[in-house]
């Protein structure tokens, strides 16, 4: 909206323009007109003040002259009178210079106006006195040089000066003309421009002037013009806040309202137009309906039953079609009330419903059943339209009934069939449940249950049993388990028969006081007995049921019947089916407890089935998950890490062809792991009316029988070889001694080899049989409690004569009771040292070691001799294995020696390894259990280790004795006390195994039956650094020899015989004696005990 | 004089056929192993070998696998084998061995068989 609250005016708009514009204008008039005047005067005074000068020094150069002009002529004349105009003329000169200075002077002027100045006062006061000085004394020579000197000088400089002054003088008045004539142009110039813009200015104004208004003015004109023909106008000019602006809108305010008017107008016009043709319309519709009322009624007249009656339902009114329907005609009706049309069959209160709604105005519609006049019943669906007066009260009724009759009687029957087909339906759908169950059983018990559960439903009956045959599983209703199970187990064959031969049979008995119960009469009971049967007539079940006091409707049995038939074949079914099953499982159960592996193989040869024997033997992980295996990926499985892949492939390939027809059997060798293993498959062509429907593959792993074959060829072998060879040497030189003339020498040395040849026969057929005795198990071992260090002394013994070895004892064990066969054990020792000294040829001790461990006694026998390599080591208690190298091949052997050591300490109960260093000698340790029940009855030995003072790794004494029994006994008393024995038979070897091993002391017997005697011994003991200070303990049954004692510092000196506890005592005493002083102290002799024992002495 | 060599881990009856051969005018020459043999035959010309067939580490098989084809053409091999099957025969025969004679054998025979090998 416009502003119109300040207008602003276009006087004040336009007026306001108009004066600045030409204010401007003026001002800038006046100011250029000032301007050009002040030019004007400046240069107008430039030139009087040139003017000046040059009249000034005009003035100057006539004074001047006219000066020298005097004095010249004085000069020349001397004349006074000159003289004095001479005078008067520098005094005007003076007058002139001093004017001259008066005017504003430039720098140059300045300078000319001194020099005149200095010329003036020079020539006045100095020259001119002097020339006249000179003009009167008439020196004009003198005068002359004057003229010339100077001051002459000066004035034609001056002179000079003011021509060129003058000259200047003029170009700088020309100048100033031409100034002027140029600022005289500029200002033409200035005012023509400014007269243009002043035009210009005004006739933008005008122009302002006239679009502001005279365009408005226009518009609205036009504007009036366009609103007299009635076209809705819009003006620009609105937006404009000045007069014009306010005009147009009040305009425009104006025109619209007009416009609304007329619009208005034209609207109302239109209305009553259209009213106009609606009440036509209107009409016409009236007719139309008139004419369909009456076709209605018409229409009505066919179809529905009209009758009106008054407020009492006096019948005024009835159309044909009621009297058609109701029997009763026009006449009879007028006059009667509704009534005479009840059946009869609604109750009251339906009538009471009708009248009380109707009453009130409200339309009643219902289906009513009514009596015709001759009787007979009609259906009709009645609408009841009361017609209401002016306060709403009902004066007529009018109903409109449609006969329904028939419709009514349709849905009758359609209710009663609906009805029956419900149940024919829920009946099917029992029997289909039954029949879905039977289906889907394939198990006895299950399947009795059902058809029980069903034959409940499909009749009534007290008491029921049904079984199925032979099994003879049952269910009952009524019955309990026991009864049921007494009648089915006793006196069935009866009824089976006659069901057999009857199908069904019915029974009817009096009741039994048990079924009477609390009933006092008697009744009869009926038994109805019925059977399944299958194809051949024999019987596989039966249903007995009792009834108390109600015969069986022929229907029911019908249908008991027909189910029974249709039983027949699910029970058929279900027994064929748990027989295949049986037979199914127990080939299966067969098959998989079989001790091959079983595969089938179909004859597109995919893998349909295989037993679990087979998992055991063939590793098929990889394809046992799926039904079936495809044959690709079977057999790739089957021949993984087969050796010969190639063959057994090429054996399947065979096998699986679709015409082989017969059997194939193949061996081949698995790895598996580390071992490999060897499998037999055998294959079979599975045919069915002789068409081959698939393969059979048995699988045997006959790796223990392969492994035994292996070895028997191997024995077999190397038995021959072995005896072959002493056989060759035994025949062979027999031979050369019959044939031959042989020298004597070679005779004997023959023979010898024959006599080896023929032992080592002997020794290798013996070795032979006893293993294999023990390995058959006939060995008879006599078991008997012994000591083993016993056996053990006795055995080294018997090798006290090697020239090379050293057979000696050390004795850790506490406990050496075993239960052993004192013969075998013999045996293996013999084995084991005979084996330590003929491997190590060199020579070198065999220690023979007892201690205990856990609850063993452990043994090793070690030598330093070859060793065995490594790779050796694993198969030296096999069978002929020796160590294959040259040297053994030499020692000689039957190579069972320490497979038999191994099946006797095995048979004891203990463990037999062997370990070896090559080039630094080979221990065989062997382990037995100790006999406990011996251990308990023998007093604890290592309890008398009261005082802790020793411990037997430390404390080892040696005992070099010859007397086996001595040394045992000597040994056990040490060994008691914790002290390690170390028992040489030999002096050399104990002297030798003396440098070696830290001794507590040595207990030497002095009648050793060797090269070297006790004392010998002793010496060699005491010359020895390493040994001089071990105390040295002498047994023996000579005679103390005093010297001795004291020149080999014996420490004690003990007389056999003397009870074994006095050894003991002085070890005792040595090693505390020893642990005091931390030194081997010579203990002071307590020579009691060789007093004690004297007596007894001379034995030996 | 024909040199033979003896090759034989038993020394009893390296003896008995050098013994036996040597009082028929043959040089011997005895190895106790099949190393012992081989070098012995890359350095000397053998008019006959005498091998055992059953020998520790290098049998006499190994033994003849290992002769050159001009060693085997110039030596004579007759295989003392034990094991008198049929297929290590065919073995060895097939390595070029031609003579054998069985485990235990009459030193005579052997005597007789060297003779006949050695004068064809």
């Amino acid at each position: 909206m416009i502003n119109l609250k300040n207008p602003i005016g276009i006087r004040k708009k336009y007026f306001k323009r108009v004066i600045t514009v030409l204010l401007i204008i003026i001002l800038l008039a006046a100011a250029t007109g000032l301007y050009i005047t002040s030019s004007q005067t400046l240069l107008y005074e430039e030139r009087e003040e040139i003017m000046k000068k040059t009249k000034a020094v005009e003035n100057l150069e006539d004074t001047l002259v006219q000066v020298l002009f005097r004095a010249r002529g004085y000069y020349a004349f001397q004349d006074p009178l000159e003289l004095d105009k001479l005078y008067d003329n520098l005094d005007e000169l003076k007058e002139r210079i001093e004017q001259f200075k008066g005017l504003p002077l430039t720098e140059e002027e300045k300078s000319l106006q001194q020099d005149l100045e200095e010329f003036y006062n020079h020539y006045s006061n100095d020259l001119l006195p002097l020339a006249i000085n000179y003009v009167e004394n008439n020196d004009y020579d003198a005068l002359r040089a004057l003229a010339g000197g100077g001051a002459i000088v000066t004035v034609n400089e001056f002179l000079n000066y003011t021509m060129h002054f003058k000259e200047r003088a003029d170009e700088m008045r020309d100048k100033n003309y031409d100034n002027i004539l140029n600022k005289f142009s500029n200002f033409n110039m200035m005012i023509a421009g400014f007269a243009i813009i002043s035009i210009l200015s005004l006739i933008y104004i005008i122009g302002r002037m006239l679009k502001g208004i005279v365009i408005p003015i226009e518009e609205l004109s036009e504007a009036t013009k366009s609103l007299t023909v009635g076209n809705k106008i819009k003006l620009e000019s609105r937006n404009r806040q000045d007069e014009i602006g306010f005009l147009s809108i009040s305009f425009q305010e104006m025109s619209e309202k007009i416009y609304e008017k007329e619009q208005e107008l034209t609207a109302q016009n239109e209305e009553l137009l259209s009213q106009q043709d609606e009440l036509e319309e209107q009409q016409e519709k009236l007719k139309r309906y008139l004419i369909e009322i009456e076709n209605i009624q018409k229409a009505l007249d066919k179809s529905a039953m009209l009758c009106v009656t008054d407020a009492n339902g006096v019948i005024i009114n009835v159309n044909q079609k009621f009297c058609d329907i109701t029997q009763y005609s026009k006449e009879e009706l007028y006059g009667n009330t509704t009534r005479i049309l009840k059946s009869g069959d609604h109750r009251k209160e339906f009538y009471d419903d009708m009248w009380h709604i109707i009453k009130n105005g409200g339309i009643w519609t219902k289906e009513m059943k009514n009596r015709k006049k001759d009787g007979s019943i009609y259906w009709v669906n009645a609408t009841i339209v009361p017609y209401l007066d002016s306060k709403g009260v009902p004066y007529q009724y009018i109903l409109i009934g449609v006969d329904i009759t028939k419709i009514k009687e349709i849905q009758q029957q359609l209710k009663i069939s609906l009805e029956e087909t419900k149940k024919t339906k829920e009946q099917l759908e029992v029997y289909n449940k039954l029949n879905h169950n039977l289906t889907q059983t394939l198990e006895n018990e299950q399947f009795i249950n059902i058809v029980f559960q069903y034959l409940q439903t499909l009749l009534e009956f007290d008491k029921g049993i049904f079984w199925t045959m032979p099994d003879k599983k049952f269910a009952t209703k009524g019955l309990t388990k026991e009864i049921a199970k007494t009648f089915l187990n006793t006196g069935l064959d009866d009824i089976l028969m006659r069901v057999g031969k009857e199908k069904y049979f019915i029974i009817k008995r009096e009741a039994t006081p048990m079924e009477r119960g609390i009933s006092g009469e008697p009744f009869y009971c009926y038994d109805l007995y019925t059977g399944i049967f299958n194809s051949y007539g024999e019987t596989l079940g039966v249903f007995a049921a009792t009834r108390l006091g109600r015969p069986y409707e022929e229907g029911e049995v019908t249908e008991i019947n027909s189910l029974m038939k249709q039983l027949s074949l699910a029970l058929g079914q279900i027994l064929m089916y748990q027989e295949v099953e049986n037979a199914k499982r127990l080939n299966e159960s067969i098959i998989n407890n079989i001790n091959e592996g079983i595969q089938f193989i179909s004859a597109e040869g995919n893998m349909i089935q295989h037993n679990q024997q087979l998992e055991k033997i063939i590793d098929i992980e990889d394809c046992k998950s799926k039904e079936v295996v495809h044959r690709e990926h079977w057999i790739n499985c089957f021949t993984k890490n087969v050796h010969d892949k190639l063959q057994l492939e090429a054996y399947y390939e065979e096998a699986l062809q679709p015409l082989f027809i017969g059997s194939k059997h193949m061996r081949y060798a698995v790895e598996e792991g580390n071992e490999t293993r060897f499998i037999e498959v055998y294959s079979t062509t599975v045919t069915n009316n002789n068409e081959k429907t698939g393969t059979v593959f048995v699988y045997r792993d006959i790796t223990k029988e392969y492994e035994v074959d292996q070895m028997k060829s191997e024995l077999v072998s190397t038995v021959s070889h072995e005896l072959r060879t002493p056989l060759s040497s035994v025949l062979g030189f027999t031979e050369l001694l019959i044939e031959k003339e042989v020298k004597p020498e070679r005779q004997k040395k023959y023979l010898k080899t024959i006599h080896k040849e023929a032992q080592r026969l002997t020794n290798l057929i013996n070795d032979f049989l006893d293993l294999q005795r023990m390995e058959s198990g006939k060995q008879q071992y006599s078991m008997a409690p012994i000591k083993l260090n016993e056996i053990v002394m006795d055995i080294a013994l018997q090798f006290k004569h090697e020239q090379r070895h050293n057979v000696f004892i050390i004795d850790k064990a506490n406990y050496v009771n075993v239960l052993a066969d004192k013969d075998r054990l013999i045996q293996v020792f013999t084995n084991l040292i005979s084996n330590g000294i003929k491997f190590s040829p060199q020579g070198g001790d065999i220690t023979i070691t007892l201690k205990n461990k856990d609850e063993k006694l452990m043994v090793s026998v070690s030598d330093q001799g070859m060793g065995i390599p490594e790779s050796q080591l694993t198969t030296l208690f096999e069978k002929f294995k020796r160590v294959d190298n040259s040297e053994t091949k030499k020692i000689g052997g039957t190579g069972l020696g320490l497979a038999i050591c191994k099946e006797i300490v095995e048979a004891h109960g203990g463990d037999i390894r062997i370990e070896s260093e090559e080039g630094k000698g080979t221990t065989v340790y062997f382990t037995l259990p100790l006999n406990l029940q011996d251990i308990n009855d023998q007093p604890v030995k290592d309890s008398i280790d009261e005082k802790g003072e020793h411990d037997s790794q430390n404390n080892k004494v040696m005992i070099v004795e010859d007397d086996a029994s001595l040394a045992l006994l000597l040994s056990e008393e040490l060994k008691s006390k914790g002290i390690t024995v170390i028992h040489h038979y030999n002096p050399k070897s104990a002297y030798k195994d003396a440098l070696k091993t830290d001794l507590v002391g040595i207990v030497v017997d002095l009648m050793l039956e060797d090269e070297m005697d006790g004392w010998e011994l002793i010496k060699k003991l005491k010359e020895t650094e390493k040994t001089k200070l071990t105390p040295v303990i002498v047994s023996s049954a000579l005679e103390k020899s005093i010297e001795n004692i004291k020149k080999y510092q014996i420490t004690e000196y003990l007389v056999k015989p003397y009870p074994p506890d006095q050894l003991t005592q002085t070890i005792l005493k040595i090693i505390r004696s020893h642990k005091e002083s931390g030194v081997i102290a010579v203990p002071d002799r307590q020579t009691d005990t060789v007093d004690i024992t004297k007596g007894e002495s001379g034995h030996e | 004089m024909k040199k033979i060599l003896v090759v034989d881990d038993e020394e009893t009856l390296r003896m008995l056929i050098g013994d036996t051969l040597e009082d028929l005018g043959f040089l011997i020459e005895e190895a106790e192993n099949g190393e012992i043999a081989l070098n012995k035959i890359q350095k000397n010309n053998y008019d006959l070998i005498i091998l055992d067939y059953m020998m520790p580490k290098l049998t006499g098989l190994d033994v003849v696998s290992k002769l050159t084809e001009e060693e085997k053409k110039n030596t004579n091999i007759l295989m003392l084998t034990a094991k008198a099957q049929e297929k290590d025969q065919q073995h060895a025969f097939e390595k070029g061995v031609k003579y054998f004679m069985p485990k235990p054998f009459s030193p005579i025979e052997l005597c007789n068989l060297v003779e006949e090998i050695l004068n064809d």
